[in-house]
């Protein structure tokens, strides 16, 4: 899978986050898709194939917990890496427990959650070798 | 005949009476006890009679004693005196309200005095913990306001932090591979990512006032990443003065089981209350913080600071609720007693080391607690 197929949705709602993210896996040659909130990230998810989710968990107008709810009683198996930010938010371990695939509390280091999309590249590939797509 | 059965009936009286009662005459020789006191000393009038104090008192309590009768003999003025200590005959020290009084001659000499003391242990006991209680009290919902607010301002930093972090990365991803080398450039970005970090580790202090954290059930910790946590965190305060800190670990793997937002917030008590007391100390100013394993498997955590120790009236004091010798708006007074309160949930001891020629508080925690959840106030 070269990195031009791998289709990255990032769930921000804070823009200059966003584009700073946005700008970084387009270097690295994703294809990449973004929502300002959970609710928009949902709509989009209907009408585009999306391979990894990178999604905040507070956000104005649908945050990431009902966005990950919503994701995995549709689809358990696509990735989705969440960022917390204060520690009102849920617990790693809560959101791991509700389908999150890794959180990381921010601010976080890029190299890690790269290396962790490359992981998650991995296991798409394995995954799709057997079944085939990943949409909702 | 008549004037001495008049007499009798006084002391049938007096006698009769609940409190202490103690007639004294000049240089503080006891003259006459009525059976109250004769009972809480254990002797007899006879055994009384011309002497000054029971050997069994405190020599510093008999001394307070001479001076208040002296000053009762020389003005003839009545004394009152709220709480004073007095060793009743089975060694325990009690607390009395004593009123002490000038008894006059014709010629409006003072011959004799008269002290009556009630004993008010019992009330006093019972008052200090309905203070301490309402000092959990105040202390538990000043922190719960905190811990809100703390998850809200971790909230609002830690994303523009992300920002700044992923921009600084960037640009010095795009200048290595540029044709123009800028050292000082890339270097800069690297400081940038590293102060980030900095800012991170305060703000993820600030969780030790969240109130999730206070309820949380024990767990294993390193102690050394606890103690450096606080540190960092306290440091904000230190930076602006000339307070050298030093930390010294007998053994960085060292680990314990305990609520560590508690533990924490005991740590940042003390750190604070020593740099309060040695922050307009002349000379050289310092906070040294050592851990290590005791001979019985605890943890002792000693914090020891420039300041000359505490004097030994003080001693005492310091750990009851609202006590303070801050500045008025400066100190709750409920720091080390709340820190104590925490301490003991713990299965531990909190003290002052009085062995110590300069100020020094040891945590004493068994490494592993007794019970799941530690609770404030348990």
């Amino acid at each position: 899978m070269k990195p031009e197929d791998v289709t990255l949705l990032i769930v921000e709602d804070d823009e200059e986050l966003r584009e700073a993210l946005i700008f970084d896996y387009e270097q690295v040659g994703f294809r990449v898709i973004s929502a300002s909130n959970g609710k928009i990230a949902f709509d989009i998810m209907k009408t585009q194939k999306v391979d990894i989710i990178l999604s905040d968990i507070r956000m104005p107008g649908g945050d990431g917990v009902e966005l990950l709810k919503k994701i995995r009683q549709l689809n358990p198996d696509i990735p989705i890496l969440m960022f917390i930010t204060g520690f009102s938010d849920i617990t790693p371990q809560e959101a791991i427990k509700l389908g999150a695939h890794k959180v990381f509390e921010k601010p976080f280091n890029r190299q890690v959650i790269l290396s962790e999309i490359y992981k998650a590249i991995d296991l798409l590939v394995g995954m799709q070798s057997l079944a085939g797509g990943t949409s909702l | 005949m008549k004037d001495l059965s008049a007499l009798e009936n006084f002391k049938q009286i007096l006698d009769a009476i609940g409190d202490l009662v103690l007639v004294k005459g000049p240089n503080s020789k006891l003259l006459w006890a009525n059976q109250t006191f004769c009972e809480y000393y254990g002797m007899s009038n006879e055994q009384l009679k011309g002497i000054v104090d029971a050997p069994f008192s405190e020599p510093d309590h008999t001394l307070q004693y001479v001076k208040d009768d002296a000053y009762v003999f020389n003005t003839g003025k009545i004394l009152d005196i709220p709480q004073e200590p007095i060793t009743r005959h089975d060694g325990e020290i009690r607390i009395c309200h004593t009123v002490k009084s000038p008894i006059f001659d014709s010629e409006g000499k003072v011959i004799m005095t008269v002290g009556i003391s009630r004993d008010i242990t019992d009330m006093v006991k019972t008052k200090a913990t309905i203070e301490h209680e309402r000092g959990r009290q105040i202390y538990s919902a000043k922190m719960a306001t905190l811990g809100e607010m703390a998850g809200d301002i971790a909230h609002e930093i830690n994303t523009p932090l992300a920002i700044i972090d992923i921009l600084a990365g960037q640009i010095n991803e795009l200048l290595s591979k540029s044709e123009v080398k800028i050292p000082k450039v890339i270097e800069n970005c690297v400081k940038i990512e590293k102060t980030v970090k900095r800012i991170a580790k305060i703000i993820s202090g600030l969780k030790n006032f969240s109130r999730e954290g206070l309820n949380d059930p024990a767990i294993k910790i390193l102690l050394k990443e606890l103690i450096e946590e606080t540190m960092a965190f306290s440091k904000e305060k230190f930076t602006s003065t000339d307070i050298e800190i030093s930390l010294n670990f007998d053994d960085e793997s060292l680990d314990l089981e305990c609520n560590p937002t508690q533990i924490s917030q005991v740590l940042l008590n003390i750190f604070c209350n020593a740099r309060d007391a040695i922050i307009s100390q002349q000379g050289q100013k310092w906070i040294h913080v050592s851990a290590k394993r005791t001979s019985d498997n605890q943890i002792e955590i000693s914090v020891t600071d420039s300041g000359l120790g505490i004097t030994k009236n003080l001693e005492a004091k310091i750990f009851s609720p609202f006590f303070t010798t801050k500045e008025v708006g400066k100190g709750t007074g409920l720091g080390l007693s709340i820190s104590k309160g925490i301490i003991e949930a713990h299965h531990g001891t909190l003290f002052l080391d009085t062995s110590s020629k300069n100020t020094c508080f040891v945590i004493r925690l068994p490494r592993q607690t007794k019970t799941q959840q530690v609770r404030l106030g348990a």
